[in-house]
C-alpha cells in the first residue's frame, strides 16, 4: 500500500499543475508564433493469424503470441501553441505500445508512454542431468513486461530561468521462469526444477529542476527506485545430508529480495574565460537490500574542462571518481578514479583527427586483485577524401595492469583466473560511399587482439560488414548486407576431480580453445508496381556456430558447449491504394529457428496480417 | 572516513574558487563564447516575414515544429524566427538568395552547426555535448535532427534504433544474433541505455554500466549476502548486451565461460564413474542457479550460489 503513496501524491500534484498551467494567462506569447489549428490522423485496423510450432523461447521470443485484431493510430495535432501527438500500436492484448506527447503552451510538456509485451523464456530440458526432477516438464515459461512512463517538464512563466521536471516509471514483470537448485546428498546430486512465479515491479521517480542563468546551467535531481518481488520463493527437500552441511530438510530457494535505491545529483555547466567551459557533476546515494538490510553507499564526482584553441584545435580534459562502500564486513568494495584528455585536430576542411588518452585506477577492498590500472590510447581519423566518400579509421590500445581476477578456492590449493586481457589492440575502419543519390555503399572492418600472458589468454575478434542501398529506377529500391563475426579464444583452464583428496591435485591446461563464427545475409526489395500498388519483401539468413575443443577430462563437455544455429527470417507485403486516403495492406512473416545441437529448441513461426488504413 | 573528509574538503575548495568565476561568467559581455559562433559580417536582422516569400515550403514545415511554438520567456530573448539559427538575413535578402550570405547548415562543420544549437539548448541532455564522441567524430546535431522536415517533438528524422543503425552497422548485425535485447522488435531502443548526447560515463545513462542494467534487471543489483564478484565489478565481464550467439547474452557458452575463471569439477575416473558424471562440467547454472548473488547459503559451501 505504501508504495502507491508516492504515485498517488505525484498524480495529484500533476493534476494540480495541469489546472494551474491551463488557467495561467498566456501574457508572454508572441502572436507571430501562434500556429493554425491542424490535425493529422492515420488509422489502420486489421486481423492477424498466428502459428507457432515447436519451441516458443527461441523463434518467437519477443513476437506476437496470438491471433486476433490489431490496430494502429497516429494522431498529430496543434492548436495555437498547444500540441499533441498520439501513437498507438495494438498488436495483441499482450503486445501494445502507446505514446502521448503533450505540449501545453510550453508550460507543461508531458511524454507519456505505455508498453506491454510478452517475453518467452527458456525451459531447459536438463537433458545432460542423470538425476533431476522437473515439476513443470515441457511447460512454456514467459513473462509479460509492462512499462508505464511519464516524463513531465513544467515551466512557470514568472520563473523563466527555471524548469521543473518530474518523471515517473513503473516497470512490471509477471509470469513464470524456470528455477533450479541442487540438493547434495551423499548418494547423489539431485537437481530440482520448477517454473517459479515472477511478480516483480520496479518503481522509479525522478524529481528535480534545471536553471539557466545567462550561460550557466545547473541541474539538481533526486532519483528513487523501489524494487519488489511479490511472488513467494519455491521450496525443495534438501534431504538429511552430511553433518557438515549448512542445513537439511525442506527449505526455500530462488528467493529474490526487495531493493531500494536513492540518489541525489547536482550538475553544472558554465563557460569560463579564454574560450573554455566546465561541466561538473556530483552524485551520492545508497542502495539497500530490504530483506537483509545490507546497504551500499556510493558517490561519484566528474568534471570536464573544454578548451577551444582555434578552429583547428580543441581539447577536453576529464576527471572522475566513483566510490562504493559496503557496510557488510568483508564485502567487495571499490574506489575508481579516472581521467583523460581528448584532443581534436582539424587538418583540412574535410579531415580531422582525434587523439584520446584515458586512465582508470580501481582500488578494491576485500578482494584478491586490490589495484587495477587501465590505460587507453586511441587515435581516430575522419576524412571525406572526396565529397562522396567518407572514411573513418581508428586504432585503440588498452593496457590493464592486474585486471580483475577471481580467486577460486579448491580444497588443496587456490587458483586465480580472469577472462580479461592485459593488452588489447584494436583496429577499425569504415567507409561510406555515396557516388550518386541512388546508390550508397557502407563497409566496416574491425580486428581486435587481446592477450594476457599471465593467464594464457589469446583472443582474436574479426568483424566484417558490407551493406548497400541501390535504387536502379524510381520504382525499385534494393538493400542488402553481409556481416561476419569471428572469435577465436585460447585460454588457460583447470579442473579438479570429484572428491579431490590430498594426494590428487588440480589439473591445469594451458590452451583451451573456443571458436565462434556467425554470418548473416540480408536482402530486401521495395517495388512500386503501379501508382496504387507497392510490394515489399525481405529475407535474412543467419548461421551461428561455436566450438569448444574439449581437452578436459570429460568427454561430453565440448559437445554440450557447442552451438550450431540456423535462422531464417522472411517477410512479404503489399499496400494497395483504394483512394488517396484509404489503402489496403497485407503482410506475411515467417521465422525459422533450427538448433543443430539440440532439436528441442527448434521452432517455426508465421503470421499473416491484413487490414485497412485510413488517413486524413 | 578521513578520505571522505578530504574529498569533501577538496570539492568545497573547488566550489569556493570557481564560484566568483561562474558568477561573472553569466555576464555575456565579459566573456566570449566557448567557441566562436559563425557570423555574417555586416548583416542585420530582417525578421521571418522576409524569408517566407522565397522559402514558403520550409516555412510551412517550420510552423509545425516545436521551434515555432517557443515561448519568449523560454530562451530569454533569443526568439528571432528563422534568423535565430540562420543568422541575420539582410545581405541574403538584398542579394535575393545565395548561400554565402546566410548560415547554411549543410556548409558548416559539425562543431559550427552544433554551436548554433547550443546557444539555446544548454541544459540536459546536452550539457556534456562538447565532450561527446559524436561531436568529436564530426557528427553534429543536424545529422540526426532535421528541424525543417520533421514535426515530432525531437525532430529526429528516423526512429531509434534505425537512426543509430545508419552508422553503427555492427550493432545492427549483433541484433541479428540468436540472443539479443528486443531492439529490432521495437520493444527497446538504443536510447534505453545510451544517452547519445554524451554523459559522464561515455554515452551510458548510468554512473556505471551496472546502474544501466539494473534499470530493468533490478533483481540482480544487490547487495547480496553471497555475491558473485564479477557481477559487482561489471556485468560486461560475462555479458555482451548488443547480441551474442550463446544464450542469455553470454559472451561464450557454458561451461567454457565459467571455466575461464573457475576450476571445473568432474568425476575421478580412477575411482570409477560417478552417478552424476554427465551433469558435472556441462551447464554450471543448472546447479549454481543464483549466479548473480543470493541471500541464502548453499548446502555445502555457503557461497555456492545454488539456492
Amino acid at each position: 500500500m505504501r508504495r502507491f503513496k508516492i504515485s498517488y501524491i505525484f498524480c495529484t500534484a500533476i493534476t494540480a499543475l495541469i489546472l494551474f498551467t491551463t488557467i495561467t494567462p498566456v501574457y508572454s506569447q508572441d502572436n507571430n508564433t501562434i500556429t493554425e489549428h491542424e490535425l493529422f490522423t492515420d488509422i489502420s485496423t486489421g486481423y492477424h493469424f498466428y502459428n507457432n510450432s515447436g519451441y516458443h523461447g527461441k523463434v518467437s521470443e519477443y513476437l506476437i503470441p496470438d491471433s486476433g485484431f490489431d490496430a494502429t493510430i497516429l494522431l498529430d495535432g496543434s492548436r495555437k501553441n498547444n500540441y499533441f501527438s498520439l501513437s498507438s500500436e495494438i498488436l495483441d492484448k499482450d503486445d501494445q505500445t502507446h505514446l502521448l506527447n503533450l505540449d501545453l503552451q510550453r508550460y507543461l510538456i508531458m511524454d507519456l508512454s505505455y508498453m506491454k509485451f510478452r517475453h518467452f523464456l527458456d525451459h531447459d530440458p536438463l537433458s545432460n542431468q542423470d538425476f533431476f526432477t522437473d515439476y513443470n516438464r515441457g511447460e512454456d515459461n514467459g513473462i509479460t513486461i509492462e512499462e508505464i512512463k511519464a516524463d513531465n517538464t513544467i515551466r512557470i512563466p514568472a520563473l523563466p530561468f527555471l524548469k521543473f521536471f518530474a518523471n515517473i516509471r513503473k516497470y512490471k514483470k509477471e509470469g513464470t521462469k524456470q528455477t533450479t537448485t541442487v540438493s547434495k546428498d551423499c548418494s547423489s546430486c539431485h537437481v530440482s526444477s520448477v517454473n517459479k512465479r515472477v511478480n516483480q515491479s520496479t518503481d522509479d521517480i525522478i524529481l528535480g529542476f534545471e536553471g539557466t542563468l545567462k550561460k550557466i546551467t545547473f541541474n539538481y535531481e533526486y532519483s528513487g527506485q523501489r524494487f519488489y518481488e511479490d511472488a513467494s520463493a519455491p521450496r525443495s527437500d534438501y534431504g538429511q545430508g552430511a553433518s557438515f552441511y549448512q542445513f537439511s530438510g525442506i527449505n526455500s530457494y530462488g528467493d529474490t529480495p526487495d531493493f531500494k535505491k536513492d540518489a541525489h545529483k547536482i550538475s553544472l555547466r558554465s563557460p569560463l574565460p579564454f574560450s573554455s567551459s566546465i561541466f561538473a557533476s556530483y552524485q551520492f546515494g545508497k542502495r539497500t537490500n530490504r530483506d537483509t538490510h545490507n546497504d551500499i553507499d556510493f558517490s561519484s564526482f566528474s568534471a570536464r574542462l573544454y578548451k577551444y584553441f582555434s578552429r583547428f584545435l580543441s581539447c577536453d580534459l576529464f576527471y572522475g571518481n566513483y566510490q562504493m562502500d559496503s557496510r557488510l564486513n568483508g564485502s567487495f568494495e571499490r574506489d575508481i578514479e579516472k581521467g583523460g584528455i581528448d584532443i581534436k585536430i582539424k587538418f583540412l576542411k574535410r579531415t580531422s583527427a582525434k587523439i584520446t588518452y584515458r586512465w582508470e585506477d580501481i582500488d578494491r577492498n576485500n578482494f584478491s586483485e586490490d589495484h587495477t590500472r587501465k590505460t587507453i590510447y586511441k587515435a581516430a581519423l575522419n576524412t571525406r577524401i572526396m565529397r562522396k566518400l567518407r572514411l573513418h579509421i581508428r586504432y585503440k590500445k588498452t593496457r590493464i595492469s592486474e585486471p580483475f581476477a577471481l580467486v577460486d578456492n579448491a580444497f588443496t590449493e587456490s587458483i586465480i583466473k580472469t577472462t580479461l586481457p592485459k593488452d588489447e589492440n584494436q583496429i577499425y575502419a569504415s567507409l561510406n560511399w555515396n557516388p550518386y543519390s541512388a546508390f550508397s555503399l557502407n563497409s566496416s572492418i574491425r580486428y581486435t587482439n587481446s592477450r594476457n600472458t599471465e593467464y594464457n589468454i589469446d583472443e582474436d575478434l574479426y568483424e566484417f560488414i558490407i551493406s548497400s542501398w541501390y535504387m536502379p529506377f524510381q520504382r525499385l529500391t534494393l538493400m542488402g548486407s553481409f556481416t561476419l563475426f569471428k572469435n577465436e579464444i585460447d585460454t588457460g583452464s583447470a579442473y579438479k576431480p570429484f572428491h579431490l583428496s590430498d594426494d590428487e591435485s588440480l589439473i591445469f591446461y594451458d590452451n583451451v580453445p573456443y571458436d565462434s563464427l556467425s554470418h548473416s545475409i540480408y536482402l530486401s526489395a521495395t517495388y512500386i508496381f503501379s501508382p496504387r500498388l507497392a510490394l515489399t519483401g525481405d529475407i535474412t539468413f543467419i548461421n551461428c556456430s561455436a566450438d569448444f575443443d574439449n581437452m578436459l577430462n570429460n568427454n561430453n563437455i565440448g559437445d554440450y558447449s557447442d552451438l550450431d544455429i540456423d535462422q531464417m527470417q522472411a517477410s512479404a507485403g503489399f499496400t494497395y491504394l483504394i483512394n488517396p486516403r484509404m489503402s489496403l495492406y497485407g503482410k506475411y512473416i515467417y521465422h525459422e529457428y533450427e538448433d543443430q545441437e539440440e532439436s528441442a529448441f527448434d521452432g517455426e513461426y508465421s503470421l499473416i496480417s491484413f487490414g485497412l488504413n485510413y488517413s486524413f | 572516513m578521513r578520505k571522505k573528509f578530504l574529498l569533501l574538503f577538496f570539492y568545497a575548495l573547488i566550489t569556493v574558487c570557481l564560484l566568483p568565476l561562474l558568477i561573472t561568467a553569466g555576464c555575456r559581455t565579459f566573456f566570449e563564447s566557448e567557441e566562436p559562433l559563425p557570423t555574417i559580417e555586416g548583416a542585420f536582422y530582417t525578421g521571418t516575414d522576409s524569408c517566407v516569400p522565397c522559402h514558403d515550403d520550409i516555412y510551412v514545415h517550420y510552423k509545425q515544429t516545436v521551434h515555432s511554438r517557443l515561448d519568449r520567456s523560454e530562451i530569454q530573448g533569443f526568439v528571432k524566427g528563422c534568423e535565430t539559427c540562420h543568422g541575420p538575413g539582410s545581405l541574403h535578402v538584398q542579394a535575393k538568395g545565395g548561400s554565402d550570405n546566410i548560415l547554411n547548415f549543410s556548409r558548416l562543420s559539425a562543431a559550427q552547426s552544433s554551436e548554433i544549437c547550443l546557444e539555446c539548448h544548454r541544459g540536459a541532455p546536452v550539457m556534456n555535448w562538447r565532450a561527446n564522441s559524436h561531436l568529436l567524430n564530426d557528427v553534429g546535431c543536424n545529422e540526426c535532427h532535421k528541424s525543417h522536415k520533421v514535426s515530432g517533438a525531437k525532430m529526429v528524422y528516423l526512429g531509434d534504433p534505425d537512426i543509430c543503425f545508419t552508422c553503427h552497422h555492427e550493432k545492427r548485425a549483433q541484433q541479428m544474433l540468436p540472443s539479443h535485447h528486443p531492439i529490432k522488435e521495437k520493444k527497446m531502443k538504443c536510447g534505453s541505455c545510451h544517452e547519445n548526447h554524451g554523459t559522464e560515463n561515455n554515452n551510458l545513462k548510468g554512473e556505471t554500466l551496472n546502474d544501466v542494467c539494473s534499470d530493468c534487471h533490478a533483481e540482480y543489483q544487490g547487495p547480496f549476502t553471497f555475491e558473485h564478484d564479477p557481477v559487482v565489478e561489471d556485468c560486461s565481464i560475462c555479458h555482451e548486451p548488443h547480441g551474442t550467439i550463446a544464450n542469455n547474452l553470454l559472451k561464450q557458452n557454458q561451461p567454457f565461460l565459467c571455466l575461464r575463471c573457475h576450476r571445473g569439477h568432474s568425476e575421478n575416473r580412477e575411482a570409477g564413474v560417478h552417478p552424476a558424471s554427465s551433469a558435472l562440467l556441462t551447464s554450471c547454472t543448472q546447479c549454481h542457479s543464483k549466479v548473480h548473488g543470493s541471500d541464502l547459503p548453499s548446502q555445502l559451501n555457503s557461497n555456492g550460489l545454488t539456492r
